[in-house]
């Protein structure tokens, strides 16, 4: 056959049909895993039958990239579109915010939660935002402090002229003039709503919005951010300020910019969208986006955090999603909210930094790189601080940190993650800021963990990290010797100087020299756990490494000295075996017995010798037919003779002679000699009698011993039977 | 292993006469025949039998590994070799090519991807439907240019060759429809070939500075998931631009029940290997269970052309290139002296090569 003829079933697979055209407008986003091919999107250019909305919900563990990606997104889109971008921003290192240098560049605003303080009973507010405002505030401090009577009350309040400022208001609520009621009864109503907002003006919120003239942002700037890392994740500060944001967003913002576009970034939306009153306000925004031209982009970790009601309208209101690195389990939650197909959710779990998932609108996903500029990985860049450690330490192991970190948020404490960023700066911490080069970042999350307490977390760590590095560098490398190292640590810190011995006892052991106490303390050492020195490289032989070579020379010695006495045996078995060859050959043609017929004197006599069994003694026989009227028969053999003579006038039956005589041998296949004396019917007596000189062979053969001629013999009475 | 046998190229038997060489051979009998027949009549002079001795002392002599004759006959090939015929490319008939892009996604998801072949196969049974006698042609082509990004560029063409049909373009209007259900199908009309500038070893280069490199699957794998294609097209294993074409030829339904029933006839006949007969008897009980279903044969052809911009880029791409098929179970044969016209096979002008048009 020289075609290659397969069913056509078989011969679809072939066909190279693999790519898709499929394409979004807008910005570049980066480089599609699936084909390679350039993906793009602006979701506000694409066509409403297939993208109805254009809000967009990032997920992703830490180091995920999706806060890069964010940042990357909105600063094309502002650039290239000439969108504007609101950003809550409450995440970030040093208490700044992460979006600071980005802001910077692009010549926006940061206003700093804390820094500032907004005065809701403003002029520069219209009086239903006003109280709209004011409502999220109370909702904000005492959900349960808004009753039909206290909302009146306040309305009442809002209306009289003192007030001017938030002071003013709760003094307007708490000695309110008489108005549809009298001023007993709105005192009373009022009671709810004036204690919750005595947090904002002598509570533990004092200073974010009592001031007396509100100073509101630029409507018309490229990009704001309000900068919350200055709080604390779980102040209730959050909540108030959101609704503060949103109600500007909503009242303000919206209606006064003028943009194509505009973008609300929630970033670690969770603890926003946690807080009900906040998730309310953000809710109504996203419902109102399309009308508003608003697109909200919600970044965060995973969706377990919002439980199941709140996390599926989010993902039913947010038609693009991209779901950087989850764990597993995360990983098929999301993909079964969002409605991923099966294989792209066994690809979260692999992916690297800076790729997501991308769904966008009910069908179409794909796995996309993000790509960065030069400028944009600098102005991205969230975590610096770790890279310096991470490039200071060793490579491979950044990846393992973030998940760590996010099995902790998973296990209900969310703030955990962060924590070691902003607030690194207890007591404890110190000593790993010190040297942060030093450590390996999972040797320090254990490490931690144990400083703080939290022992059987630090054990579970160090043997995953243990584990790990046992896979990947082999049991006797440095690298487990570090964990055991750790793992004494930990347990001096847990109080088990046992264990910590014993632990310390087997790195010896291990002949390993690195002593963890003294490692630490002295921090000029160079990185002691950089060690990871690749494992043993398989050795390179340098040019010219004579050593190599010769210990390459023996094994050829071996060989041809091999060689050579296989052929030395080789021959000599040849040898033998021509010999023993021989020998069988021998064996073989052995059959004991040899006859001829001879002719002497004109008498036929048929000879014949038989070898006995055991090859001691050959029997030499001669007869003579009686019509051949043989005269004298003799036989000598071996110096014996047997004679038989004839007396020619006998009368009766004539009858054969027959003569036998018995020569012993050495050796059975000796060849035996025989000598025949026979006279014929005319001999004259007297005459000296013809003979004939017979050499029998075992092999059969006789020949004769004086001409050397071959006898040979007809048939033979002689034969044995 | 789905192959070609390597090494055994006897393109006269493979491809039978073309109609010179026919011809040729009833002059040369009827010359032969005249001769012979006027020898007897009249017996020639003695002279005659020495120019004849003398013809065949010729013929016969052999400087170096070959006669004077074969001298002369690979002196002629390699003399029509440097030339690039388009003649083979621009075959009678009307040919039809689209550009075609799967949904997106197809490729990852395993059940979409079936459906998608399943969907191709019936689409070349379909065409092969299409006429009584074989010859409508389907050739597909992937070119990848890479670089940041990846550009795909996919066209899928039909070749219905003159006489086939009456109506020809018919048939072209129907095949379209039934291609638009694999994905998204625009018409395209390919860009001309580029003529070959120069010759090196192994690559040839082109006037629009391209260097290419072109081989032809002689392998194929025996047992895939389906994803062998995107796989091979979209690993990230391929940086040089790569450019894959497949020739489909499918046969109509009785004959490719003819080739099915000699093809397993053939190998219960001559096959002794008793494992190898059991393998033989699993495939043709798949092709037959195929052909039960509705599916046909189909004869493939597929090409692979890698491209560079420079001799070393273009060895460089065609070694990793060699890799790659290895690794994928592909066989690839670099198709020696025929570099100078096989990269048009991983073109759309592929379409209307008639079988061992590039051997």
């Amino acid at each position: 056959m020289t075609v290659i003829r397969l069913a056509s079933t078989h011969a679809a697979i072939t066909a190279p049909l693999v790519a898709s055209s499929t394409m979004f407008p807008g910005v570049r986003i980066g480089r599609s895993l699936l084909d390679g091919r350039a993906f793009h999107l602006s979701p506000v250019l694409t066509d409403t039958a297939i993208l109805p909305s254009t809000n967009s919900l990032a997920l992703g563990g830490l180091g995920s990239g999706k806060s890069s990606t964010a940042k990357a997104r909105i600063r094309r889109e502002i650039l290239h579109h000439a969108h504007q971008a609101v950003v809550i921003d409450s995440f970030g290192e040093d208490n700044a915010g992460e979006w600071g240098p980005l802001v910077r560049s692009l010549g926006g605003r940061i206003v700093k939660a804390g820094a500032f303080t907004l005065n809701p009973c403003s002029e520069l507010l219209p009086p239903e935002v006003r109280e709209q405002l004011i409502r999220s505030l109370i909702l904000a401090v005492e959900p349960a402090a808004l009753t039909p009577q206290s909302t009146h009350a306040l309305q009442h309040a809002l209306n009289h002229p003192k007030t001017a400022s938030l002071n003013g208001l709760v003094d307007a609520l708490v000695r309110p003039d008489d108005g549809r009621w009298p001023a007993a009864r709105l005192t009373e109503w009022g009671e709810g709503a004036a204690i919750a907002l005595s947090r904002y003006t002598e509570g533990s919120l004092r200073g974010l919005f009592d001031g007396h003239d509100a100073v509101l942002p630029d409507t018309d700037l490229p990009i704001l951010s309000f900068d919350f890392t200055g709080l604390d994740r779980n102040s209730p500060a959050i909540p108030s300020l959101m609704a503060a944001v949103a109600c500007w967003a909503e009242h303000v913002w919206l209606p006064q910019s003028t943009a194509v576009h505009r973008h609300l970034v929630l970033e670690e939306a969770w603890q926003i969208l946690l807080s009900p009153a906040t998730a309310e306000l953000i809710q109504r925004l996203l419902k109102n986006s399309r009308k508003a031209a608003l697109s909200l982009d919600v970044l965060m970790h995973t969706l377990s955090d919002l439980g199941d009601g709140r996390a599926q309208d989010l993902a039913r209101l947010c038609e693009i999603a991209h779901v950087g690195r989850l764990g597993p389990e995360e990983a098929a939650a999301v993909g079964a909210l969002l409605g991923l197909p099966q294989w792209a959710v066994d690809t979260i779990p692999a992916l690297g930094p800076g790729q997501a998932v991308w769904k966008v609108g009910p069908n179409y996903v794909d796995v996309v790189q993000t790509l960065l500029s030069e400028d944009e990985t600098t102005l991205t860049d969230t975590s610096a601080r770790r890279r310096k450690a991470q490039q200071a330490g060793q490579d491979g192991e950044g990846p393992t940190e973030p998940d760590a970190a996010a099995d902790d948020d998973q296990g209900g404490d969310p703030p955990a993650p962060v924590e070691r960023d902003t607030d690194g700066n207890d007591g404890d911490d110190e000593d790993w800021e010190t040297s942060p080069t030093v450590i390996d970042a999972r040797h320090r999350s254990v490490l931690q963990a144990a400083a703080e307490g939290r022992f059987s977390e630090a054990a579970d760590l160090a043997a995953i990290g243990e584990r790990d590095d046992i896979n990947a560098y082999g049991i006797a490398s440095d690298q487990a010797a570090l964990w055991l190292v750790t793992r004494a640590q930990v347990a001096e810190l847990a109080g088990d100087r046992e264990q910590a011995t014993r632990l310390r006892a087997t790195v010896t052991s291990m002949g390993k020299e690195i002593e963890w106490y003294e490692q630490t303390t002295a921090s000029t050492a160079p990185a002691w756990h950089q060690a990871p020195e690749p494992e043993p490289d398989p050795p390179v032989p340098a040019p010219g490494d004579t050593s190599g070579r010769r210990r390459r020379t023996w094994p050829y010695v071996a060989i041809i000295a091999v060689l050579a006495l296989a052929t030395a045996g080789v021959w000599h078995t040849a040898g033998q075996d021509q010999r023993t060859q021989a020998q069988q050959q021998k064996a073989a043609a052995y059959k004991g017995f040899a006859a001829a017929d001879v002719q002497i004197d004109g008498v036929t006599t048929e000879t014949s010798a038989k070898w006995s069994k055991d090859g001691r003694s050959v029997i030499i026989s001669a007869w003579v037919a009686p019509e051949e009227g043989a005269g004298l028969v003799r036989v000598d053999a071996g110096g014996q003779v047997a004679k038989e003579e004839t007396d020619p006038d006998a009368s009766g039956i004539p009858m054969p002679i027959i003569l036998e005589v018995s020569v012993p041998v050495d050796d059975r296949q000796q060849a035996v000699e025989a000598r025949f004396t026979v006279t014929g019917p005319d001999a004259k007596p007297g005459s000296q009698a013809p003979h004939r000189t017979v050499r029998f062979h075992p092999d059969g053969t006789a020949v004769d011993a004086q001409s050397g001629d071959r006898l040979t013999y007809k048939k033979s009475r002689l034969l044995p039977e | 292993m789905y192959s070609l046998t390597p090494g055994y190229r006897i393109p006269a038997l493979q491809r039978g006469l073309s109609p010179v060489e026919t011809l040729l051979t009833k002059v040369n009998a009827g010359i032969g025949g005249a001769v012979l027949m006027s020898a007897v009549l009249t017996p020639p002079p003695a002279w005659t039998f020495g120019a004849v001795g003398a013809a065949a002392v010729l013929l016969n002599v052999a400087p170096g590994p070959r006669s004077i004759a074969r001298w002369a006959a690979v002196g002629y090939r390699r003399l029509l070799e440097r030339t690039a015929p388009t003649a083979p490319f621009t075959r009678p008939g009307a040919t039809a090519t689209w550009g075609l892009y799967p949904q997106h996604g197809t490729m990852q998801d395993p059940q979409r991807r079936a459906a998608f072949h399943a969907a191709f196969s019936q689409a070349l049974a379909f065409t092969a439907g299409q006429a009584r006698a074989a010859g409508i042609q389907v050739h597909v082509t992937h070119h990848a240019i890479t670089g940041d990004h990846t550009a795909h560029t996919q066209t899928i063409s039909v070749h219905v060759p003159k006489g086939l049909v009456g109506q020809p373009a018919r048939i072209l209007g129907t095949l379209e429809a039934e291609f638009a259900r694999l994905g998204v199908l625009t018409p395209v009309d390919p860009a001309p070939v580029p003529a070959v500038a120069e010759r090196g070893p192994g690559w040839v280069s082109l006037e629009d500075g391209r260097y290419a490199a072109t081989a032809r699957v002689t392998a194929w794998p025996d047992e895939t998931d389906g994803d062998l294609m995107p796989k091979l097209l979209l690993g990230d294993g391929n940086a040089a631009d790569t450019s894959f074409a497949v020739l489909y030829r499918p046969l109509p339904a009785a004959q490719s029940r003819r080739s099915a029933k000699w093809q397993s006839a053939a190998a219960e006949a001559f096959t002794t290997d008793r494992v190898k007969q059991a393998a033989h008897e699993i495939a043709s009980g798949t092709t037959q269970g195929a052909l039960v279903q509705g599916a046909t044969l189909v004869d493939i052809d597929a090409y692979l052309t890698v491209w560079g911009d420079s001799p070393d880029a273009v060895t460089d791409a065609r070694w990793h290139a060699s890799l790659t098929a290895d690794r994928y179970r592909l066989r690839l044969d670099w198709l020696t002296g025929q570099q100078h016209r096989a990269h048009v096979m991983t073109t759309p002008h592929g379409a209307s090569t008639r079988k061992g048009a590039i051997l």
